[in-house]
């Protein structure tokens, strides 16, 4: 039991990491990690809404018809992202808010909230959908926050708003080209880790089954 | 219950009906729960920006908006002390920019602690790395002040906002040092530079035409 949510939540951080192997919510992760602090504050928002609506749809999956299950996704995945919304309003600094203002409503279209909603949510038990929506936004926050610090680091010379290398200034990276250049480095780095990894192992690397498009249902919801 | 494989279109429609109210009635209770701490938060916010373009010590008093600028009167010791005066203009590289600007009862840009022009950006969309070096104080932060922590006073320097300190409204129309005038402005972000120079331009304009007025509103 301890084996299958200790999986459930390690998941989400390297094998099926929502940014890097998934590359769901590709949106956020490049318009907001021009600085560190932007990404853990979006990764954190984000985490809230996934903990919150994998609770509630796994504890209402057996009560949701199939044929209007999405419209029903969405409002409890919009209602969470509201909360959270007027929460940061209300308590977070404001320079946090100002910088992740516009972007905090555009979680409820972030695929990785939908996508686990549907793939995992609607199957599995209360318990263990708390901690794959744990993992993942774990596994989102954690790549949005390195992907921050190393742009932010490459474009200011700093991480966190602390100057390392004082004076230097490199517009490239902050903005949204060398966003793109970034990630696909950062791609091909993970790829190849899992690929020498899996060739060490003598095995062929496959990215997780039953993850990407083609055996997601939310396209076709009409069949079945 | 299952209801998962139920197809009736009046149940379909009850549930969604049912799911869409509960939404609402519980946004409907969070959002009366932070309203208070959210009015408090914009308040607070306002009123930090205000008093780092304002003296020392400076009340804020009533407010009153001339053609869309507003003015803050403040007031040292029941003595006038001037304005803040938020300001806005549509010229910038991203679209709209605002900015609070203090200035004195005789229409000149305040000086504020550290010698620094009380011209504070509050909203803006400039490209970043360039635009945002015109508009942004940002305090340089290194490894030696996170361990020693210094205390710094006041706002952080600016070249382009620090040059506003001392214009006043007889220095209108204000020009950039490029286009001739006194006001600095950052290689390849000219339009920003501009952009400011306007928005501090227009704040100067509006209280010279309209001195008598705002000092009545405010009294």
């Amino acid at each position: 039991m301890m084996k299958t949510l200790w999986n459930d939540f390690f998941k989400g951080i390297w094998r099926e990491n929502p940014t890097l192997v998934l590359l769901l919510g590709m949106c956020p992760t490049l318009a907001l990690t021009s600085k560190a602090v932007n990404g853990l504050g979006m990764g954190a928002a984000t985490t809230a809404v996934l903990v919150g609506s994998n609770l509630v749809i796994s504890l209402l999956k057996n009560l949701i018809p199939n044929k209007v299950r999405i419209p029903i996704y969405i409002v409890v995945i919009a209602t969470f992202v509201t909360i959270v919304d007027l929460c940061m309003q209300a308590y977070a600094p404001e320079s946090l808010y100002n910088a992740l203002g516009i972007f905090i409503p555009l979680i409820v279209v972030n695929c990785i909230v939908l996508g686990r909603a549907e793939a995992f949510a609607a199957k599995n038990t209360v318990i263990r959908s708390a901690f794959d929506g744990l993992g993942m936004g774990a596994g989102f926050t954690l790549s949005l926050t390195v992907f921050g610090c190393i742009r932010e680091f490459l474009s200011t010379g700093g991480i966190f708003g602390v100057t390392l290398v004082p004076g230097w200034n490199f517009m490239l990276p902050a903005l949204a080209p060398g966003g793109f250049i970034l990630l696909g480095a950062l791609l091909a780095g993970m790829n190849y880790l899992n690929e020498r990894k899996a060739v060490k192992a003598g095995r062929l690397y496959v990215p997780p089954q039953g993850m990407d498009c083609r055996h997601c249902r939310i396209c076709s919801i009409d069949e079945k | 219950m299952n209801l998962k494989n139920t197809s009736n279109p009046l149940l379909l429609g009850l549930i969604l009906c049912v799911v869409g109210v509960a939404a609402a009635g519980i946004l409907a209770w969070f959002d009366g729960v932070t309203a208070k701490p959210k009015a408090e938060a914009k308040i607070r916010k306002l009123e930090q920006s205000l008093g780092r373009v304002l003296p020392e010590n400076a009340q804020v008093g009533r407010s009153v908006t001339v053609d869309g600028v507003a003015f803050y009167a403040a007031t040292v010791d029941g003595a006038p002390a001037g304005y803040a005066a938020s300001g806005s203009t549509t010229k910038g590289y991203g679209g709209r920019i605002e900015a609070l600007v203090g200035i004195s009862p005789d229409g000149a840009v305040l000086t504020v602690a550290g010698g620094r022009a009380a011209v504070l950006v509050t909203e803006q969309k400039e490209t970043p790395g360039l635009g945002t070096n015109v508009c942004n104080r940002t305090a340089v932060k290194t490894l030696a002040t996170v361990f020693n922590g210094s205390e710094t006073s006041g706002m952080p320097a600016n070249r382009v906002l620090d040059s506003f300190g001392g214009i006043s409204v007889s220095d209108v129309p204000l020009t950039i040092v490029k286009d001739g005038g006194r006001i600095e402005f950052v290689t390849g972000a000219t339009v920003s530079s501009r952009a400011m120079t306007d928005l501090v331009d227009n704040v100067l304009t509006v209280y010279r035409d309209n001195r008598l007025r705002i000092e009545e509103a405010t009294k």
